[in-house]
């Protein structure tokens, strides 16, 4: 690691941020409570289980996380917003879908996301149609999380059950008579 | 559960990661190293997150009530498992890395893909912690519930689409249904 000192430290400390260390208390609690009422065997079971997990997951996961590295310096979302701004009608919607999916992040992410395309001129259909692919079929929670996690055969399925979902949720926000002002959130992206 | 080392999702990845890696360095100014950067930066920070959440979540499947999941979200489940995960999905709190635990222990615990993707697909579009976090202070009350409003019929129809499929391709790999 040839980072500065510095970087180095705030790195390590969101390693082992609050997140971690919940999961490493239930985990902890979970194998004493495991070992307590169903023995040890079922604990070193349970243990052997995640280990195959771990080897399958590591080379996916580190290439997913890369992947959303690079999608975040290849695609900026000034770029993206232009798109979706300009665009109104079904194509508006299902451009919007397409570019709420590819959105890599959390919700720190695409809500500034969604306020700079509100501004830009995209209507509120649109801007549901972005948020509802963005939670539902983000590319990058796909990739890092689901098909790691799940297999490929249960994300297949869910993707075939929802991958229309935002066109319809953005056609119905479209059609329902309520209208909002200027978001709260303005003044933040500046 | 199957875990192939090597299969076609891998390969899927790294080819992606190839391309964009090509892109971002084709335009120069160090942008391909920035984009390797704040990936392995992710995975360093993340990685020990998914090691100890999985481990948690491999004991509470072990700890789960089995029975009573498998009646209340199992294959046999019905509507009243699709139901019962689209009632309960908003009130998950935190991203994939908490969600997607809770997911694998339930599968593992007998429930059925029905109720497990209605209650991702509510998680998802009607999670109210992101809500009341982000979506009501940056875009305001109105548009959320617009928005909320718009997606409310989608967590059963999730459930009722994936009990569709399961019948027209049969029951998934990995953990069965």
């Amino acid at each position: 690691m040839r980072h500065p000192e510095k970087k180095k430290a705030s790195l390590a400390s969101q390693i082992l941020g609050v997140p971690f260390w919940i999961f490493a208390v239930v985990a902890i609690a979970g194998g004493v409570i495991t070992w307590h009422w169903k023995g040890q065997a079922t604990v070193e079971q349970a243990i052997l289980g995640d280990v195959d997990l771990f080897v399958f997951l590591v080379p996916r996961m580190l290439g997913g996380m890369i992947l959303a590295g690079l999608v975040q310096v290849v695609l900026p979302p000034e770029i993206v917003a232009k798109w979706v701004g300009a665009e109104s009608g079904f194509r508006g919607l299902v451009i919007a879908s397409v570019v709420g999916a590819l959105t890599p992040g959390g919700p720190m992410t695409s809500f500034p996301i969604v306020v700079a395309f509100y501004m830009s001129g995209a209507d509120r259909g649109a801007l549901v149609a972005y948020l509802t692919a963005w939670s539902l079929l983000g590319f990058q929670r796909l990739l890092v999380w689901e098909l790691p996690l799940l297999g490929p055969d249960i994300t297949f399925y869910r993707v075939l059950a929802v991958f229309w979902m935002p066109v319809l949720a953005g056609y119905i926000a479209r059609q329902l008579p309520i209208s909002s002002g200027p978001p709260p959130g303005a003044e933040v992206t500046r | 559960m199957k875990t192939p080392g090597f299969d076609i999702s891998l390969v899927f990845i790294w080819v992606m990661v190839a391309v964009l890696a090509f892109l971002a360095w084709r335009k120069g100014d160090g942008r391909m190293q920035r984009g390797l950067r704040r990936g392995f930066e992710m995975f360093l920070v993340n990685g020990p997150r998914v090691v100890v959440a999985l481990l948690a979540a491999g004991f509470l499947s072990y700890l789960l009530p089995k029975a009573l999941i498998a009646e209340w979200l199992g294959a046999e489940s019905g509507w009243q498992g699709i139901l019962i995960g689209s009632l309960v999905g908003p009130f998950f709190p935190g991203g994939p890395l908490v969600i997607f635990p809770v997911l694998v222990a339930l599968l593992k615990a007998g429930a059925g893909l029905p109720a497990v993707l209605a209650f991702l697909t509510s998680a998802s579009v009607w999670g109210l912690h992101r809500i009341l976090m982000f979506e009501i202070p940056m875009m305001g009350f109105r548009f959320a519930a617009n928005r909320m409003i718009a997606s409310l019929a989608l967590p059963p129809l999730a459930g009722i689409l994936a009990f569709v499929i399961i019948r027209l391709l049969g029951p998934p790999g990995g953990f069965g249904s």
